[in-house]
């Protein structure tokens, strides 16, 4: 009996051992110095990067299978290429994969393929139903919940993932699909950076990670791309994101050009210019000296800061949603052709227009109470776009536009 | 220590003669082993010629199995191309009409200029992404670059004209908050 329990032991170690394997595809370090500038150029793949305490960078890169076969595995491993070189202080490493590299993804057993077994994006099913009930309520949000929003978004397990999927059987019935019968791979790929060293990140179809607070010049060229940060701190930041996410719990300084981005959260934002278009963004609090020039986008304004100073917004075509702060402050709203403005409140609602103007206009003009502390100013230029004013008193509403 | 050699006599092993004609019925049975080594070597190559039919079978078997899934998943790509074809030809149907509408709609040339660019770019993006899926049809990822691709162009579309048709209902002349 102690045998049969034994040999049933070693029986379930192999069998474990077999379905999941972590194989190393990169692995290289390089000394660097304040003089030296990183290029990290991603086709296909997905980084993370994290702080270096010593004066090195280094490049890690494993993927882990589970329920594939050896071939399989050699075969992904082939198509996956990185290579990293140093030359007169400029390191570059180039990382591509011919297909997608996310950080999690699976794909069913081909045994479990029932005839004409499917795997595809769940298009209604229960999150979506619940984000569209929560967008259809109006109600201010704090920092931290925006920034529990962008936690949220962090890698899933494997059964998280698997939750948003259906099975489609050859007799057209759904089922949800069962972690036994998928084969499943994780990416993981970290770069450590010393937190002097400037970053450029070049990349297509790829998703780009910063864990840490980072302090370093930051140069980001990206497409089709999710970009998550915890905080970028420094004021020389230049990131282009054009048609992916972004994420960010802090920023303070830098340009920012978002064009297409379909999920744009923002913690809290201080000293910065953001230049968008066709993109929905929400930030949790305005802090100091802020600008945004925005076209045709839905952006989202929950709070600002006590300091915020100055905040000016150019829209064309937009819709904006901007909750006023909790201390004193003034507003200005010039508008060019049609506006619409609606000032949402606990006590009824308002709304006010113009239709056809033939040069800007002064549309509305709140000046501060002075009573209590003053946080600062608002400038709003706005073309052809509607603006919901939210007061301090206004608690949630439904959505009617 | 005792000694072993002295406890036995000669007569505790007596002499013993052979019995008469042990010769002939020797080689009698030495004949008979040998024809039976011989019958056994007959069954060993039956055994191995059992032996590699099995294995022919088994590998006919696999083969075949193998051809089958790979027909499967031929099988399969071919509805999902099949598929994934018809609900294009729906939204770009769909997207042809609703630019047309625009068009019809708006009145400013830098904002039909901007839509046109986009969709140009979008367009662009399009052909990329069916390449991806025309040189690997197993590609579920690039099937889903398609379809969001193209809702994007007709949500973009749609969301335009209703923000232009919602601005012109409710933005009230001489209507003003100061």
């Amino acid at each position: 009996m102690r045998n049969l329990f034994k040999i049933t032991c070693l029986v379930l170690i192999t069998l474990n051992s077999l379905n999941a394997q972590r194989k190393e595809v990169y692995l290289k370090s390089f000394d660097v110095n304040k003089q030296t500038i990183a290029t990290i150029n991603l086709q296909n793949i997905s980084v993370s990067i994290e702080e270096s305490f010593d004066d090195r960078i280094y490049f890690d890169y494993s993927i882990e299978f589970t329920d594939y076969s050896k071939k399989e595995i050699d075969d992904l491993l082939k198509k996956i290429e990185v290579d990293a070189s140093l030359l007169n202080n400029y390191l570059t490493l180039r990382a591509s994969s011919e297909s997608k590299m996310t950080v999690s993804s699976f794909e069913l057993k081909s045994s479990d393929r029932n005839g004409i077994g499917v795997v595809y994006e769940d298009s209604g099913l229960k999150n979506k139903k619940t984000n569209i009930n929560k967008e259809n309520v109006i109600k201010r949000k704090s920092k931290e919940s925006v920034i529990l929003e962008i936690n949220k978004n962090e890698v899933k397990n494997i059964e998280n993932i698997l939750s948003s999927f259906r099975q489609f059987e050859a007799s057209g019935k759904q089922k949800e699909i069962n972690v036994n019968d998928v084969k499943y791979k994780r990416s993981h790929f970290i770069v450590k950076i010393p937190s002097y060293v400037k970053l450029i990140v070049l990349g297509d179809n790829s998703n780009i990670e910063l864990n840490p607070i980072f302090e370093n010049v930051l140069e980001v060229t990206i497409e089709n791309s999710s970009f998550r940060a915890n905080e970028l701190l420094n004021p020389k930041n230049k990131i282009k994101i054009e048609k992916g996410n972004f994420m960010v719990k802090k920023i303070n300084g830098g340009d920012y050009i978002l064009n297409s981005i379909s999920n744009g959260l923002i913690g809290s934002i201080s000293e910065s210019k953001i230049t968008s278009e066709f993109s929905k963004i929400e930030i949790g609090e305005i802090g100091k000296n802020n600008s945004i020039t925005d076209f045709n986008g839905k952006l989202w304004f929950y709070d600002f800061s006590t300091e915020f100073k100055n905040f000016s917004l150019k829209s064309e075509y937009s819709k904006v949603h901007l909750f006023y702060p909790t201390t004193d402050f003034g507003l200005r709203i010039m508008a060019n052709n049609a506006v619409n403005v609606t000032i949402f409140s606990k006590n009824g609602n308002s709304t006010g227009g113009e239709s056809r103007v033939d040069s800007p206009y002064v549309l509305m003009d709140r000046k501060a109470k002075r009573i209590g502390d003053f946080s600062g100013d608002m400038n709003l230029e706005m073309d052809n776009g509607f603006t919901f004013l939210y007061e301090e008193n206004f608690e949630s509403n439904k959505e009617n536009d | 220590m005792k000694n072993f050699r002295k406890s036995f006599t000669g007569d505790d092993f007596p002499e013993k003669k052979l019995p008469e004609g042990h010769r002939e019925e020797f080689l009698t049975k030495l004949e008979s082993t040998e024809s039976l080594l011989i019958k056994k070597k007959k069954n060993n190559w039956v055994k191995i010629a059992a032996a590699l039919l099995i294995v022919a079978s088994l590998g006919f078997l696999l083969e075949h199995s193998l051809n089958s899934e790979e027909r499967l998943e031929a099988e399969i790509n071919d509805a999902i191309a099949l598929q994934l074809r018809e609900v294009e030809i729906e939204y770009i149907t769909n997207i042809n009409t609703e630019w047309k509408n625009f068009l019809v709609l708006a009145t400013d040339e830098q904002l039909i200029q901007r839509y046109r660019d986009k969709l140009a770019q979008l367009d662009t993006d399009y052909k990329e992404i069916s390449k991806k899926f025309e040189n690997n049809k197993n590609n579920i990822g690039a099937v889903e670059d398609i379809i969001r691709n193209l809702q994007t162009r007709l949500t973009l579309l749609k969301d335009i004209q209703e923000h232009i048709k919602l601005l012109n209902q409710k933005s009230e002349p001489n209507e003003k908050f100061i």
